[in-house]
């Protein structure tokens, strides 16, 4: 465990001592708040809807965090691999489950920075009306769970390549996907897609948070898909000496 | 080298079996985690996080689904429900997502119900039950087009779906028609499981006039299916047995004549029980309005079949040798019975749905908020036609009247359908200067604008006594604010710019006065917890005039904030706008008698004061007013009071029923009072008695459309001569009507949230005081107070930009302190 959080606080150093860290959180913060002021079109006035909530952040902040989030994990391995230091970095007595989990949480360090400065809207929002405050811890946990699938499928993608532009893109499809599976993709498959297909989009089970609700259902499901790529990116990283 | 290849050999099998491995162990891990996925699905296991616990089942929903063993519900859900379906405006409405929030909630409670209560699916697999969209149609739900069209054989027609559930228990059942708001599951799940219980413990009381009742039904629609069948004309149809074909070519008139000829002697025996069972149902008349509805159709019914055997014994002379107007009359008498069995049908359907249903009285006759369709018409016909003949221009003021008077009657009936009827509540007029019927559950006098008489006062105040829930919602003030005025003497168009405040002629401070309650008659103003007030004005850009919409804050509205959190009316309240409140007060003596339960349950903002008339009533110059005068709120705005009142007229004579001949009506002289009725008043006077009594200082926002109010001045009698006045008169009972309008759109923003409160009020008069709090649960809108464009620039520039500059801030530090750190490591 001590090795895993060594390996952490050096990602996170590394994460914050680089200006893309800076750079990401920014244009998050700015997207995701000229979509919440705005919407996705530029049809929408947050204060004409007269309503203490902060559901459009809850809605809006996966998009923004589906495109993101793959361009601070695109890194992680990918350039290890490419400038050699993932060599090093095996011949250190860590398991390859410890990188893998180790670099992980250093990303998901940053993602916890980032999310706790959106703070700033539901302190905005205090201060012309009450929001419930139940409903806005629920969205956050919903965010921390769903950026934590979006970070370990970053990370799976890191770990199948050297170019860290390959890696971001497909990094950004998987987590495009998953945000959107039965929405976008599968309608073009079926005209109703099947209630399992339905469960498999991030969207759906990201529903529940949004109102306020943490469901065992939802949060097993958010884990099952980090731990699978977890799992998928220790392998992944073993799969050097198999060549 | 043997060995060295050995080696080779043995590292590429390593390599090829931890490939394996590796792949064997993913799998099980992707294995795990589906399985572990699929077995919660049948769990619910979860933490609402909200405050007032929406997305969980209150305690009184679990109590509901406990106290009931053996409740089945049966669920029906269409297998592949749309997108969106149309709303009425032209929105849609979205689906995704219904389906499992329907299924979660029926089965929350089956869970809290410990297997007292069953959940059954209705599937379209069984052979002979239809889909399940016909299962649901014939189970009284409402199916919904999603405006798509479907193929059907060789015709286009628009999908139905169905989203819904029916519950039985023992001998009694309720439908959910359509479950398509999840917010209100909850709500529409626990009234229903309540409605069962109360339903069933009243049916097991009138037993006997519901299996009448039934009877009834069962003979009426028995003698009307065989009739149809045997006089059916289908040129498609085959003969099943006694139906006619037309593939002979016959006359279809003669065939159905010697069908229904042929079997005159079924039809005599199975519908002469329709006599029978009338005859035999004693304990339903004149007990209930819908046995008498039930009877007076059956009755009507069997007359029609009465007339029909006459005609099928040969007894009806005129038809002989005549056999195509003879089948026409058979036709037409068909025709009527299939009417009358569907009018038998839904009264008996209300019959047994009646018991335990509690009953919604709203007075009607003092310019209230009635949201009923006058049941006479507003002109006689033959009176009309005697004015007509005396001047034509006066029948063409009098259809106008009447137009008005329509639309004023369609208006109040829509409003009543669609706020009351359609959600369930049963609502009854009670007219002023009448007895209050007694199956009348709570009272709600809804803003009277003229005088209560004293015959309304005493019903009113016997009312009280007995227990039963007394709501008053006082409009003192009348304000009008940019509204139509006839135009000038020289009959210049109309004027869109009146703008007037007077007294209305209410007389609840009165009324109240005698129950220790003080209804202040001032305005309610407040500075800073203001609502907006919609205005439209004319606009003049070059040559063109058009409407423009403008919202000010505006001081008449108050917006109250402190709220009881101990009273179920008032506990889940955030905030509420009143628009040109009063403000009430307990009297001393009421607030100092321990008997009694006094809480103040609205209150406004500390920033609110008490103004006395006269006031401007232009937004910015009543917002001057209200920032010179000193704030005295917070102010009671809605005050609750139960505990044991004394008669108003105790010591009194009961005063006598009036009389309501009118000068308009005089073809229908009104019944009078019986000469008996004094006499049993006296003897059933109650001196005291435990009331409740919830009095609102204001209409909410919703004014009562009202004929004598509208058409004010309108006397038939006047009409027979023509007079300028009367040209004035027509002017004004249409600005009158218009004005209604601009006044509810006016503050039309505010209506969502203060109808929220009304319902809840009747849920709670209606002694479901477990659903005010879970209705409420529904509504999980947060409003904000109102930002100006500045405020809003500047938030919005804070939260944009703040994030950001705080990240880049820290960035920059960071940076800042490792150069430091590195500088001072070369040193």
């Amino acid at each position: 465990m001590n090795a895993v959080l060594t390996l952490a606080r050096r990602e996170m150093a590394a994460t914050f001592d680089s200006p893309i860290a800076y750079i990401a959180g920014s244009v998050f913060l700015v997207v995701t708040g000229l979509l919440f002021f705005f919407g996705y079109d530029g049809s929408a006035d947050f204060f004409a809807a007269r309503e203490a909530t902060l559901r459009p952040l809850f809605e809006y902040a996966p998009w923004t965090l589906a495109v993101i989030l793959p361009a601070v994990t695109m890194r992680l391995v990918a350039e290890e691999k490419k400038s050699g230091t993932l060599e090093l970095l095996v011949t250190l007595p860590v398991s390859d489950l410890q990188i893998v989990l180790g670099k992980l949480l250093g990303a998901f360090g940053f993602l916890a920075v980032t999310l706790a400065v959106t703070a700033i809207f539901p302190i905005m929002i205090a201060t012309v009306g009450h929001p419930d405050l139940g409903a806005v811890i629920g969205g956050y946990v919903g965010l921390l769970l769903i950026g934590t699938a979006f970070l370990a499928l970053g990370l799976l993608t890191s770990t199948w390549t050297h170019n860290q532009i390959i890696a971001f893109i497909v990094g950004l499809l998987l987590c495009v996907f998953f945000w959107t599976a039965t929405d976008a993709l599968l309608k073009l498959a079926f005209d109703r897609p099947p209630l399992a297909l339905e469960l498999l989009s991030f969207r759906t089970q990201f529903e529940a948070f949004a109102k306020g609700v943490v469901d065992i259902r939802n949060v097993v499901y958010f884990l099952s898909v980090t731990a699978v790529a977890v799992v998928a990116s220790t392998y992944s990283l073993q799969s050097r000496h198999w060549k | 080298m043997g060995s060295k290849m050995n080696d080779t050999k043995k590292t590429v099998s390593k390599k090829g079996s931890s490939r394996t491995d590796a792949w064997v162990m993913l799998l099980a891990v992707v294995g795990v985690a589906v399985l572990l996925n699929a077995l919660l699905t049948q769990t619910s296991l979860r933490i609402d996080l909200t405050d007032q616990q929406v997305h969980t089942l209150s305690g009184a929903s679990k109590k509901a689904a406990n106290d009931l063993d053996g409740v089945v519900i049966t669920a029906y859900i269409s297998k592949k429900l749309p997108e969106t379906i149309p709303l009425p405006n032209g929105d849609k409405m979205p689906l995704k997502g219904i389906e499992r929030a329907f299924r979660d909630k029926l089965e929350e409670y089956v869970a809290a119900s410990g297997g007292k209560v069953k959940l059954v699916y209705a599937d379209n697999g069984s052979p002979g039950v239809g889909t399940v969209e016909e299962q649901a149609e014939a189970a009284k739900l409402e199916t919904f087009s999603s405006k798509e069209y479907q193929v059907a054989g060789e015709e286009l027609k628009f999908a139905h779906y169905a989203m819904g559930a029916t519950f039985h228990y023992k001998t009694v059942h309720e439908v959910f028609g359509k479950a398509l708001q999840p917010g209100y599951y909850e709500f529409e799940i626990t009234k229903i499981l309540l409605r069962l219980q109360e339903k069933y413990a009243a049916a097991q009381i009138q037993k006997e006039p519901l299996s009448q009742g039934k009877a009834v039904f069962d003979a009426v629609k028995a003698c009307n299916d065989l009739i149809q069948k045997k006089g059916k004309v289908d040129e498609g149809a085959k003969d099943d047995g006694g139906g006619l074909s037309l593939k002979t070519g016959a006359d279809p008139s003669q065939k159905r004549v010697d069908a229904m000829l042929a079997a005159k002697d079924d039809i005599a025996k199975v519908c002469g029980d329709v006599k029978l069972k009338i005859a035999a149902a004693t304990s339903l008349k004149g007990k209930s309005q819908f046995g008498d509805q039930l009877l007076d159709a059956a009755g009507q019914f069997d007359q029609v079949i009465g007339e029909l055997g006459d005609v099928l014994s040969g007894k009806a002379e005129q038809f002989k040798d005549k056999p195509k107007q003879l089948a026409a009359v058979m036709g037409q008498a068909m025709g009527m019975l299939a009417d009358l069995t569907k009018e038998v049908d839904r009264s008996h359907t209300n019959l047994s749905d009646s018991p335990g249903r509690k009953v919604v009285g709203f007075l009607c006759g003092n310019g209230e908020f009635c949201p009923f369709a006058e049941s006479e018409p507003f002109v006689q016909e033959q009176m009309a036609m005697m004015v007509a003949q005396n001047n034509p221009m006066m029948k063409q003021i009098v259809q106008a009247a009447t137009q008005i008077a329509q639309g004023i009657d369609e208006t109040n009936g829509r409003i009543g359908d669609n706020l009351f009827t359609k959600r369930g509540y049963s609502i009854r007029r009670v007219d002023a200067d009448s007895p209050i019927p007694s199956e009348i559950s709570s009272l709600i006098i809804y803003a009277p604008r003229t005088a209560l008489s004293e015959y309304t006062r005493y019903q009113l105040d016997q009312f009280l006594l007995s227990g039963r829930p007394v709501v008053m919602l006082a409009q003192e003030w009348d304000v009008a604010l940019m509204n139509m005025a006839p135009g000038d003497e020289l009959g210049n168009d109309m004027r869109m710019d009146y703008t007037a405040l007077s007294a209305t002629g209410s007389n609840l401070q009165d009324v109240l006065k005698n129950y220790g309650v003080e209804l202040k008659r001032d305005l309610t103003l407040d500075t800073k917890h203001v609502q907006t007030v919609r205005v439209m004005k004319l606009v003049q850009k070059g040559g063109l005039q058009f409407q423009s919409q403008q919202d000010f804050p505006y001081a008449l509205i108050p917006v109250a904030t402190h709220f009881d959190q101990s009273h179920p009316l008032s506990k889940s309240l955030d905030n509420l706008a009143l628009p040109y409140a009063t403000s009430v007060e307990p009297s001393a003596q009421l607030a100092q008698d321990k008997r009694f339960e006094v809480a103040k349950i609205i209150q406004s903002s500390e920033s609110s004061l008490s103004h006395a008339a006269p006031l401007p009533v232009l937004p910015p110059a009543v917002q001057e007013v209200a920032l010179q005068a000193k704030p005295n709120g917070p102010l009671t705005l809605a005050l609750y009071v139960r505990g044991p009142f004394k008669s108003a007229f105790a010591g009194k004579e009961p005063p006598a029923r009036p009389d309501k001949k009118t000068a308009e009506d005089p073809m229908h002289p009104k019944e009078k009072p019986s000469e008996n009725a004094q006499e049993l008043a006296k003897r059933s006077f109650k001196g005291e008695g435990v009331g409740k009594l919830l009095v609102v200082a204001s209409n909410l926002g919703i004014e009562g459309l009202d004929r004598g109010q509208v058409l004010k001045g309108f006397d038939l009698s006047k009409m027979a001569q023509f007079s300028a006045e009367i040209i004035k008169d027509y002017q004004l009972w249409n600005a009158n009507f218009q004005n209604w309008q601009i006044r509810i759109g006016q503050v039309s923003h505010l209506l969502g949230g203060n109808l929220q409160f009304l319902t809840n009020i009747l849920d709670w008069s209606t002694s479901h005081e477990a659903l005010v709090e879970i209705r409420s649960k529904g509504d999980t809108r947060r409003p904000m107070q109102q930002v100006d464009d500045g405020q809003a620039k500047r938030l919005r520039l804070v939260t944009l930009l703040g994030g950001p500059l705080l990240l880049i801030g820290a960035g920059l530090l960071r940076w800042r302190l490792r150069r430091a750190r590195n500088l001072a490591l070369k040193v």
